[in-house]
C-alpha cells in the first residue's frame, strides 16, 4: 500500500522498564528465589472497566473519579498446592503506566496512594514486612512443604 | 444429589441454627458469610453429637484469612480430598469439587463489598473485576462447570449482575442455554440467575433475602442480595425447583411474626438460600 503522507512520528517511545506492574513481577520473582519457589508472585494486568458509564448514565458520573487504565494484582501462588492463588495487592494504574497509583493491601486491609516509584517501593516494603503478610507466607510455605512430605513416601522396587 | 446452603449470618453466633438447617435439609455443602464465631466453632457445631456425616473445612484457608471479616467460609461433608482450594480473592473463594469420577465443578463462594457509602459505579467495578477473575480461573481449569453463590450485595437486576463485563447473569434458562454471545471481539459466557424467579410476593417463599427500609427516594424494601448463578454447562444438573429462600431453621422462625421481616435479633438480617445439584450420572456437560 502506497502512503500519501510522510511519517510524522519522529520517535515512538518504547515500553517502560520500571512501570509498577514490572516492579511487582520482579518482587514476585525475588519471593520465588527466597522460598525455593514454594511461594511466588503472580501478577496479571487487567484493563479497568469504564463501561459502567454507558449503563448508569451521565447523572451517575463523578468527574473526580481518577481515570484508571489498568489494575495489576499481586497474588501469592503456591505451585505445590495445585497452583493456589491468594490475593495480596491490587494496584490501580493510569493509562500511562506511571504514577500516581493506588495500592490496596488486602491482607492488612489498607489502601494508599503513591505518587512516585520511591513511594511505591516504600509502601511495598512496609507491606512485605508486616506481621500479617509474613504470617500468610509462613502458612503457605508450611502447607506447601506438608504436601511435599505427603508425596515423598519411599518408593518400593517393583 | 448435592444440597448446598448459603447464609450471611451477620456476625452472630448461629452455629446451632446452621446445624438445624443442615439436619433438616440434608445439606452437603455449607457456605457462610460474616461469621460471629470461629470457623472451628462452626465445624464443631456441624459435627457435634449424632451428626450423620463428618464435615470438613480447609484449615489452610482459615489460617491465612483470619483477619478478613468479609471472607466466606466453606464446609463440606464429602471426603476431604474431594474439595480442592484453587484461589482466594477479594471476598471470594474458589474451590473445585470432584463431583463424579474425573469430573470437577468449580464452586465460587462470594461476599462482595457492601453497598453502604458506595456508588453504582463502585459496585459495577467490583462485579466486573470478579467476573474477569472467574473467567480467568475457568480458563486456567479448562472448563466452565461453575456455580457462584453468596451475598453479592446487588439485586439480580443491578448493572453489575447483568452486564457482559461483570457476571452476565440472565433471567431465563432458554437464554442461558445459548451459552454465550459476542460483544465486539469477545465471546462472553452467560450465567443463569434463577433468583429472578424468587422476587416479590407471588412466590412460595419470602419476597427477598434482605429487608432494608431505605430513607431515600427509591426504596425497594425487599432485596435479593443472596443469589446463586449457574453456567450453562450445569443447567441440566441444577434443580430449579429445589431453589428456596428459607424462612425457618428447624423450629426457629427466621422472620418476625409481627411484620414478616428477617428477625435479626434472634437470627440474621439475611435469609438463607438452599438449592440442589444432581451430579450423579452423565448429566454434567463437558464443554471445554
Amino acid at each position: 500500500m502506497s502512503m500519501s503522507t510522510r511519517d510524522l512520528w519522529e520517535d515512538v517511545p518504547d515500553a517502560k522498564q520500571d512501570s509498577p506492574d514490572v516492579i511487582l513481577r520482579e518482587q514476585g520473582q525475588w519471593l520465588a528465589d527466597k522460598t525455593n519457589n514454594e511461594v511466588r508472585g503472580y501478577v496479571p494486568l487487567r484493563p479497568v472497566n469504564r463501561g459502567s458509564e454507558r449503563f448508569i448514565g451521565d447523572s451517575g458520573y463523578d468527574s473526580d473519579r481518577p481515570n484508571w487504565g489498568f489494575t495489576a494484582d499481586f497474588y501469592f501462588e503456591v505451585p505445590n498446592l495445585n497452583g493456589y492463588r491468594h490475593l495480596f495487592l491490587e494496584v490501580k494504574l493510569p493509562v500511562s503506566m506511571g504514577y500516581p497509583v493506588t495500592m490496596t493491601d488486602h491482607i492488612n486491609a489498607k489502601q494508599s496512594t503513591c505518587h512516585s516509584q520511591d513511594e511505591f517501593e516504600q509502601a511495598l516494603q512496609a507491606a512485605f514486612k508486616s506481621k500479617a503478610v509474613r504470617d500468610v507466607i509462613a502458612g503457605l510455605r508450611t502447607a506447601s512443604r506438608g504436601m511435599n512430605q505427603a508425596w515423598s513416601r519411599p518408593l518400593t522396587q517393583e | 444429589v448435592v444440597n448446598l446452603l448459603f447464609w450471611n449470618i451477620r456476625g452472630k453466633r448461629l452455629g446451632h441454627l446452621v446445624r438445624a438447617l443442615v439436619d433438616e435439609h440434608d445439606v452437603d455443602i455449607v457456605v457462610l458469610a460474616e461469621l460471629g464465631e470461629t470457623p472451628w466453632d462452626i465445624l464443631t457445631a456441624l459435627n457435634a453429637g449424632n451428626a450423620r456425616h463428618v464435615f470438613h473445612m480447609d484449615e489452610l484457608l482459615e489460617q491465612v484469612t483470619r483477619q478478613r471479616r468479609r471472607q466466606p467460609h466453606l464446609f463440606w461433608r464429602f471426603e476431604r480430598e474431594a474439595m480442592c482450594l484453587r484461589r482466594n480473592d477479594d471476598g471470594a473463594i474458589f474451590c473445585e469439587l470432584e463431583a463424579t469420577a474425573g469430573c470437577r465443578i468449580l464452586i465460587v463462594a462470594v461476599h462482595l463489598r457492601s453497598r453502604m457509602h458506595r456508588s453504582e459505579h463502585d459496585l459495577f467495578e467490583f462485579a466486573s473485576r470478579m467476573g474477569a477473575v472467574i473467567r480467568e480461573e475457568e480458563a486456567r481449569l479448562g472448563h466452565q462447570r461453575t456455580v457462584v453463590v453468596g451475598d453479592f450485595n446487588m439485586n439480580p437486576f443491578d448493572v453489575g449482575m447483568m452486564t457482559c463485563d461483570a457476571f452476565h447473569a440472565v433471567m431465563t434458562q432458554a437464554i442461558a442455554r445459548g451459552r454465550s454471545r459476542k460483544i465486539g471481539e469477545d465471546e462472553r459466557s452467560f450465567f443463569y440467575n434463577p433468583m429472578w424467579g424468587c422476587l416479590g410476593d407471588r412466590t412460595p417463599g419470602p419476597p427477598g433475602t434482605y429487608y432494608y427500609d431505605s430513607p431515600g427516594h427509591l426504596p425497594l424494601f425487599w432485596n435479593t442480595f443472596d443469589q446463586v448463578l449457574v453456567r450453562p454447562d450445569l443447567l441440566d444438573v441444577f434443580d430449579t425447583d429445589s431453589l428456596r429462600i428459607l424462612d425457618r431453621a428447624g423450629s426457629a422462625p427466621l422472620l418476625k411474626r409481627k411484620n414478616g421481616r428477617p428477625n435479626q435479633r434472634e437470627a440474621s438480617d439475611h435469609l438463607p438460600i438452599l438449592f440442589s445439584l444432581h451430579l450423579e450420572g452423565d448429566n454434567v456437560h463437558e464443554h471445554t
